[in-house]
């Protein structure tokens, strides 16, 4: 006979069988992204699946894959292509956990990765980044990857006045 | 003087990014760059653009209108005096956008050995110019270019739904 406690463990033990389950595929993908190279405006196999993970996943998803793209170890390149696609998602449940990862993402380490964090957060158009997009700013080394936050600041500020 | 446009992810050519790759010498190129200017057939297409880049918006619009789902759009731009005087060679040959006219400023640079791509390359990082529009803007210039009839609908590739709607078109078949 089940009690209550026992009934609170299996359903434990079962989300932590889903949650490796969903880690384990994004790191498959991840793995196998390596060797595409993307393009602008070009969905791929990588990014079809992606948004499929995280349409099937939701937040769940989205907080999985933040210390796959954050740890260190994702391939650049991959990790900034999720990143682009995280910002281009039309679905309010998930907003606000893609929204986290994209602005945290802009204190990576990576060039490549920030690159990505600032283009997701140039397709959401929120202006709730303007902050962290002003701080980022302040601390970018590269030239031209402070060019595109400029860029994206402005846009986000226009959008703040268009109300 | 006309400048030549291709089409780049803009991150592939940032001048020092030693973060990515600290073993990169200063001034070198990532390898990654070559894949934004792989020839087909020893050709590479690219757009011509004349000196007061009027017609930019136009090129971008027809390009981005020729993906599947368009966003950012990183470009660079570079004189064709100064392919020219690197001996790079030019072929008329028309572009496969649904604007004809942005087709008509669509040329090969041909005869391109492995060397050669590389000496391009190199003329993109250090004499070119290179950017970047973002997502919404690019999808104003296809607005636009929708607008002024620019474009053949039927030969517009864009499969996302949404963007299709916010556009003003048909679903595709």
């Amino acid at each position: 006979m089940f009690t209550s406690k026992t009934m609170t463990s299996v359903s434990i033990s079962a989300l932590q069988m889903l949650t490796d389950e969903i880690k384990e595929q994004f790191e498959t993908l991840f793995a196998a992204a390596k060797d595409e190279f993307f393009h602008d405006g070009v969905e791929s196999e990588f990014s079809k699946t992606l948004l499929l993970r995280v349409d099937q996943y939701g937040d769940v998803a989205v907080e999985i894959l933040t210390p796959l793209i954050m740890g260190g170890n994702a391939n650049a390149a991959v990790a900034s292509e999720a990143l682009r696609w995280m910002g281009r998602i039309d679905d309010q449940s998930t907003h606000l956990s893609r929204y986290r990862l994209l602005e945290q993402a802009l204190k990576s380490g990576s060039a490549w990765i920030r690159d990505g964090a600032i283009l997701g957060l140039a397709s959401m158009d929120d202006p709730a980044a303007i902050a962290a997009i002003k701080q980022a700013i302040d601390s970018e080394p590269i030239e031209e990857l402070r060019h595109e936050m400029e860029q994206v600041l402005a846009q986000l500020e226009s959008t703040r006045l268009e109300g | 003087m006309p400048f030549a446009f291709r089409g780049i992810r803009f991150n592939r050519w940032y001048k020092n990014p030693t973060q990515d790759f600290p073993w990169l010498a200063s001034g070198e190129l990532p390898g990654d760059s070559l894949g934004d200017i792989a020839p087909q057939r020893c050709a590479l297409s690219v757009y011509l653009i004349e000196d007061d880049k009027a017609d930019l918006g136009r090129v971008i619009a027809a390009l981005a209108a020729n993906q599947t789902s368009p966003s950012h759009f990183g470009y660079a731009l570079i004189e064709l005096q100064v392919l020219s005087n690197m001996g790079f060679k030019f072929q008329n040959h028309p572009g496969d956008t649904s604007d004809t006219l942005v087709n008509s400023w669509h040329r090969d640079i041909v005869e391109l050995s492995a060397t050669r791509l590389l000496d391009l390359a190199q003329a993109i990082q250090t004499q070119g110019v290179r950017d970047q529009i973002l997502e919404k803007q690019v999808h104003h210039l296809i607005l636009n270019s929708l607008s002024a009839n620019y474009l053949d609908h039927q030969k517009i590739k864009i499969t996302s739904e949404r963007l299709r709607q916010k556009l003003g078109l048909p679903p595709k078949k």
